[in-house]
C-alpha cells in the first residue's frame, strides 16, 4: 500500500468515528501531546495573540467530548448526524513525521435543516506499532473570518 | 403603526408579548424607532485610526461604513450607491481615498460628497452633482465616548453621554486598565450566527438564573476532568477554558447574591463571579503581578486597587453593546432580521500591559465566543429554542416577574437583591421610550 492510501485509510476510520458519534473512540487516535486547532483567518500562524475558533491539547479535547456525551448539553441534543467526506489527500514523510494535507466537506443535518463546513486539514502524523497517531490537526475553514451558526461536533 | 396604548400592552411592565419577538411588522418598526433613532454602538476608534480607513458594519438592518474623515472625525454613510443603490463596499474594512461605485463609477468622497459622475453632460439640467439627495446618506450624529463610537440617524435627542448615563463606568474602567490609558482591538474576532431575535441576547446576558440550569453540561464536565495537564497546556490554555466552564456553577444562593442594576435608560450590569482559577480577581502569578505593577506606577497603589477591584461582568449597553471591561472583552448585537441575529465578539490589547494579559483576553473571547464555544453554543441553542417555540406555539406572553417586589431604589438604578429579572424589565421599559411614536 502507498503511503497516501495507508493514510487515505486513516483519515477515514477518523471520519467514520465522528459520524458514527464515537467521540470517545475518535480521541483514542490523538497523541498525549496533540493539537487540535482551527484558525479564525486564513494563513494564522500565532496560536496566543490571535482567537482560534477551536485550540485545544488532549486534556480540554477529553472535556469537549465528555461534554457532548452529556444528556444536558443542548447545542448537541439530538446531535447533529454528520458526514465528514475528505479528498484530495497527500502525503509525505518528514523525519519521524509523516505531514498530511487533505480537503473536508462536512454536512450536518438538524432540526432538518442541512448545512455544511469545508476546509483544508493539515495532520501531523506518528508512526508506532498500533498505526497512526495524531499529533496535530489544523482545519482551516474556508468560511474563516465570516460568519459561523454553531459548531457543535468536532470536525 | 402602533399607537402608544398598544406599545406599552407589548412591552408589559412584567412581561413581554411574544409578538415582540415574531412579527416582522414589529421589527421593522424596531429598526425604524430603535436602532436609527437611539445611540447604536458602531465600532471602536482602534478600528479605523488613519484617514480613509473604512469598516462596513450595520445600523440595525442598515449596512454602513465607518469612515475617519480626513480631518480626525468619522461618519456613518450607507453603503449604498445613489445611482442604483448598488453595495459600494463588499470587503470588510480597508483605506481608500474616495469611494467609487462598481457599477456607473459614480464617486463619493470619505464624507458621503458625491464628486464624480462619468458622461455627466447626458445628464438634464436638473440633475445637480452638488444635491445633497445624491450624496450617500450620512447618520445625522456619530459621537465617541473615549473611543467608543455610537451613531444616530435621528438629528436631535439625548446627548450620548446622557444616554450611556452610569454606563461610562464600564468603559473608564476598561480604559483604566491599560497603563497607558490606551485599549485598541486586537487579536481577530468572531461573528456568530444564531435563529432568534435580537431581543434574546441581551435579556439572557444578565440573567443569573440560567447558567446553572444552560451550561450544566460545561460546569459539570469541567469539575469531573481528571486535571491533566498535556505539554501543549501553556501555550493553548493555562487551565483558563476549564475555569471559565467551572464558573457557571455557582449556587443559587451564591447567584442570589450577584448583584444587578437596572439603569433608567435601559442599560443594567451585573457582578462578577469567578471566584477561583486564573482569571479570578485574586489570582496572582507573575503576569498579574507585573502588570499590577505597571499600573501602579501609573496610577499609584490605591487607584489601582479600585481599578482592578471593580467586579462586574457583563455591562450591557441597550441596545447592542455589552461590555466586559474586567476582561478587555465587548459583544455588539446586530439584528438581521426578525428571526435572525449575528453577535460579533472582540477583545481589547491594553497598552502598557504584558502579553500574557492580552493572551488571557484572546482565549477568553475564543472559550466564550468562538462559534464552537462550549459555553456559548447552548447559549445560542436555547435562543433557537425560544424563537421556535414563540413562532410554533400558544403562548401569548413572557413572564418576568421574578424579583419585581424585591428590587431597590439605589440612586437613579435599581438594584437587584435575589437573581431578579430587572434587567428584562429594564430593557422593557427602554423599549416602551424608543418605540413610542413621540420618543
Amino acid at each position: 500500500m502507498s503511503l497516501t492510501q495507508e493514510v487515505s485509510s486513516f483519515l477515514t476510520h477518523e471520519a467514520d468515528f465522528l459520524d458514527r458519534g464515537d467521540f470517545e473512540a475518535w480521541l483514542e487516535l490523538y497523541e498525549d501531546d496533540a493539537l487540535y486547532w482551527i484558525p479564525s483567518s486564513p494563513d494564522q500562524t500565532d496560536m496566543k495573540g490571535q482567537v482560534s475558533i477551536m485550540l485545544e491539547d488532549r486534556p480540554l479535547l477529553k472535556l469537549r467530548v465528555r461534554r457532548l456525551s452529556h444528556p444536558r448539553a443542548y447545542a448537541v441534543t439530538p446531535r447533529p448526524a454528520t458526514i465528514h467526506l475528505i479528498g484530495n489527500v497527500s502525503a509525505r514523510e518528514e523525519g519521524d513525521l509523516v505531514m498530511v494535507s487533505s480537503k473536508l466537506i462536512m454536512t450536518q443535518v438538524r432540526d432538518n435543516i442541512e448545512t455544511s463546513l469545508s476546509g483544508v486539514v493539515s495532520h501531523h502524523l506518528s508512526r508506532s506499532e498500533n498505526g497512526f497517531g495524531i499529533k496535530l490537526k489544523r482545519v482551516d475553514l474556508i468560511q474563516a473570518g465570516g460568519t459561523f451558526s454553531v459548531i457543535s461536533v468536532p470536525l | 403603526m402602533l399607537t402608544i396604548d398598544q406599545i406599552n400592552n407589548i412591552a408589559g411592565v412584567d412581561g413581554m408579548k411574544a409578538r415582540a419577538y415574531t412579527d416582522p411588522e414589529i421589527f421593522d418598526l424596531e429598526m425604524d424607532r430603535i436602532f436609527r433613532c437611539a445611540w447604536i454602538f458602531i465600532g471602536h476608534d482602534s478600528q479605523v485610526p488613519n484617514s480613509g480607513d473604512f469598516k462596513r458594519t450595520r445600523m440595525g438592518a442598515d449596512e454602513i461604513l465607518l469612515v475617519r474623515q480626513i480631518d480626525g472625525s468619522l461618519r456613518a454613510l450607507s453603503n449604498n450607491c445613489t445611482h442604483r443603490g448598488t453595495r459600494l463596499c463588499a470587503v470588510a474594512d480597508g483605506n481608500v481615498k474616495s469611494f467609487v461605485c462598481p457599477y456607473h463609477a459614480w464617486g463619493f468622497a470619505l464624507d458621503g460628497v458625491l464628486t464624480a459622475v462619468p458622461d455627466v453632460g447626458s445628464y438634464p439640467e436638473s440633475f445637480n452633482i452638488k444635491d445633497p439627495s445624491l450624496h450617500l446618506v450620512s447618520a445625522a450624529r456619530v459621537e465617541s465616548y473615549r473611543g467608543f463610537v455610537f451613531a444616530s440617524k435621528a438629528v436631535t435627542g439625548p446627548s450620548l453621554r446622557d444616554f450611556l448615563g452610569r454606563m461610562v463606568e464600564a468603559i473608564d474602567n476598561l480604559l483604566d486598565r491599560s497603563p497607558d490609558g490606551e485599549i485598541s482591538i486586537e487579536g481577530g474576532h468572531f461573528s456568530v450566527r444564531y435563529p432568534g431575535n435580537w431581543k434574546l441576547h441581551h435579556e439572557n446576558a444578565n440573567d443569573t438564573v440560567h447558567p446553572g440550569y444552560v451550561h450544566e453540561s460545561s460546569v459539570t464536565t469541567a469539575r469531573q476532568a481528571d486535571g491533566g495537564v498535556s505539554p501543549q497546556d501553556e501555550l493553548v490554555d493555562r487551565g483558563q477554558t476549564k475555569g471559565m466552564m467551572a464558573s457557571n456553577g455557582l449556587t443559587a444562593k451564591d447567584w442570589n447574591a450577584i448583584e444587578l442594576n437596572g439603569l433608567p435608560q435601559g442599560h443594567s450590569f451585573m457582578g462578577g463571579f469567578y471566584k477561583s482559577g486564573l482569571l479570578a480577581p485574586q489570582q496572582v502569578d507573575v503576569a498579574t503581578e507585573t502588570y499590577r505593577e505597571a499600573l501602579e506606577a501609573s496610577y499609584g497603589k490605591e487607584k489601582t486597587s479600585r481599578i482592578l477591584g471593580m467586579d462586574r461582568f457583563n455591562n450591557l449597553v441597550w441596545p447592542n453593546l455589552n461590555v466586559n471591561a474586567q476582561f478587555h472583552q465587548i459583544r455588539v448585537v446586530h439584528p438581521i432580521s426578525v428571526n435572525e441575529t449575528i453577535i460579533e465578539g472582540y477583545c481589547f490589547r491594553l497598552k502598557g500591559a504584558p502579553d500574557e494579559i492580552f493572551h488571557r483576553a484572546v482565549r477568553f473571547l475564543g472559550t466564550l465566543v468562538s462559534p464552537a464555544s462550549m459555553i456559548f453554543s447552548d447559549d445560542l441553542e436555547i435562543f433557537g429554542r425560544v424563537q421556535a417555540g414563540l413562532e410554533k406555539g400558544s403562548l401569548d406572553k413572557l413572564d418576568s416577574r421574578r424579583g419585581i417586589e424585591t428590587d431597590q431604589k439605589n440612586g437613579e438604578a435599581l438594584q437587584s437583591t435575589t437573581s431578579s429579572e430587572l434587567p428584562l424589565r429594564t430593557q422593557a421599559k427602554a423599549w416602551r421610550h424608543w418605540m413610542s411614536p413621540d420618543a
